[in-house]
């Protein structure tokens, strides 16, 4: 088995002897934290400094509950970073001091293909689409139905993959029906044809009886909350359903999006 | 700090949200694409909470740009969570184990009809079809149970058997061996035609959904000589994660 990480355990060593120390070694990561914050409007350029020093003052009181609590189940940089976070957050809201204008994160032009390829904004997106990623793997056993629905969503070419992920035991017929609907291009057919497609296959491996317009507003649901997760909360970007197509598309499909 | 056992670590707290500790070991997990690892109370918890799911893609949005070693070992996804209980509970599962690989044994030899080769992994070699030259890769084998009576191993597994004769978008492949539901005796040829260029992979399932071998080729056709104990299976073929064809044959 390989070792345990060399960072993760010279953490330990000074969270167990010297919690100060630790603070300082994690001064950059609070700069680093903090300056994310700064470029995303949480707080003002001017404000930088001072929620530093007191986000690395706040870190340096919890040391000693960090220390009795802690149970070493995630490596310290994650859990330091959860909490540097935390307190952040927990200074946004007792100080007053609050977004000035949520300058977010690449838009729809910067995020489709054939946009400035800048290393800055192609890193930039790079990251939004592994959050995106992550994003959807939380939704755990409503990821397949999930990913289906942002694909019928945005019509997208759905495969006999999609289809029996989220419903294995879909029949031949069901299978042919909904590829001849969704497998090629559909994009002029309109919303309520989709949902009036779906919904009888979907009622089948529900075993339910929803109405087209359920499954509809299940579906806006889900986008409004990743949505959320995507901007933050409070927000910290400013994507739309326009800007989630594309990462939904680059999600399917890696090569449309050059990185 | 003590380490506490994996069993006594407690990642909600009274309001049913999770810790810290357990929001960071999601990151963890995800930064580490190891989330299905993730305790499943957690990941139930994440399923349905979206305050929840805010921290957790919040903190993995922060460190987004930040890389994380997958070959360094993880203080709980890699933790071996038998051996924190008292050495008299690792004494006991050992005895559990050794009794109970005996019976199996016991009861695989006095079912085993005659002549069937030992069954120990199933032994493989890629023919490719038009030159003569063997390539390809294994991947791990599943478990066999060789208690199964043969009864068990032939009863029709549902959910598969609505798979079968599935295919993807493209009509281009054409499997030509083994037939859907064929008899086999010895040797099991896999034949096809057409498909994307590439790597296919090649599954076979038992029915009941065990993986029983997985080899990856980049050829249209694979032979699987012997180690297929008498029953009832499936398969289907792949490439690049896409399913080209599911199928069944008969082991006799």
């Amino acid at each position: 088995m390989p070792g345990r990480d060399n960072i993760d355990t010279r953490d330990i060593r000074l969270l167990r002897k010297n919690p100060a120390q630790l603070v300082v070694e994690y001064q950059k990561t609070i700069e680093v934290i903090v300056g994310k914050f700064v470029r995303s409007g949480m707080f003002a350029p001017g404000e930088a400094d001072d929620v530093k020093q007191a986000v690395a003052e706040g870190l340096l009181k919890r040391m000693e509950s960090i220390r009795v609590h802690f149970n070493g189940s995630t490596l310290v940089r994650t859990y330091l970073s959860v909490i540097i976070r935390n307190i952040c957050l927990e200074i946004r809201r007792t100080t007053g001091l609050g977004p000035q204008t949520v300058l977010g994160m690449p838009d729809d032009e910067s995020l489709s293909a054939g946009a400035s390829e800048g290393p800055v904004n192609q890193a930039l997106i790079g990251e939004a689409i592994s959050t995106f990623k992550a994003i959807l793997v939380q939704f755990g056993s409503n990821t397949p139905k999930l990913q289906l629905m942002l694909k019928l969503r945005f019509r997208l070419p759905v495969s006999t993959a999609d289809i029996l992920k989220w419903y294995p035991g879909c029949t031949r017929e069901n299978l042919d029906s909904l590829l001849s609907a969704f497998g090629g291009n559909y994009e002029s057919m309109p919303d309520h044809e989709v949902y009036r497609s779906m919904t009888p296959v979907m009622n089948e491996a529900e075993g339910k009886l929803n109405s087209s317009d359920a499954l509809r507003k299940w579906t806006s649901a889900k986008i409004a909350e990743v949505l959320e997760l995507l901007n933050g909360s409070p927000p910290v970007s400013t994507h739309t359903e326009e800007t989630l197509k594309i990462l939904v598309e680059d999600h399917v499909s890696p090569f449309l999006l050059r990185r | 700090m003590t380490q506490t056992p994996r069993s006594q670590r407690g990642f909600f707290l009274p309001s049913g949200h999770l810790t810290e500790e357990a929001v960071g070991l999601c990151v963890d997990a995800l930064k580490l694409e190891r989330y299905d690892e993730v305790p499943t109370d957690i990941r139930a918890h994440l399923e349905d909470c979206q305050a929840c799911r805010g921290n957790v893609s919040g903190v993995f949005a922060l460190l987004a740009d930040q890389k994380y070693d997958r070959d360094q070992a993880h203080p709980y996804l890699d933790s071996r969570s038998w051996l924190d209980r008292g050495a008299w509970y690792k004494v006991a599962a050992v005895l559990v184990v050794l009794v109970g690989i005996g019976a199996l044994v016991a009861l695989y030899l006095s079912n085993r009809p005659a002549g069937l080769p030992p069954e120990n992994q199933a032994s493989v070699s890629a023919r490719d079809s038009s030159s003569g030259r063997g390539s390809g890769e294994n991947s791990l084998p599943g478990r066999e149970d060789h208690a199964r009576s043969l009864a068990s191993r032939l009863e029709p597994n549902a959910e598969l058997e609505a798979l079968v004769d599935a295919r993807m978008r493209s009509p281009g492949v054409k499997v030509l061996r083994p037939v859907i539901g064929g008899r086999i005796s010895g040797a099991v040829m896999f034949d096809w035609s057409g498909g994307p260029a590439g790597k296919n992979t090649v599954t076979i399932y038992d029915n009941t959904r065990t993986i029983v071998l997985r080899l990856t080729v980049d050829r249209t056709s694979l032979k699987v000589d012997q180690g297929l104990p008498p029953g009832l299976y499936y398969w289907k073929l792949e490439s690049n994660d896409e399913l080209l064809y599911f199928g069944k044959f008969i082991v006799q």
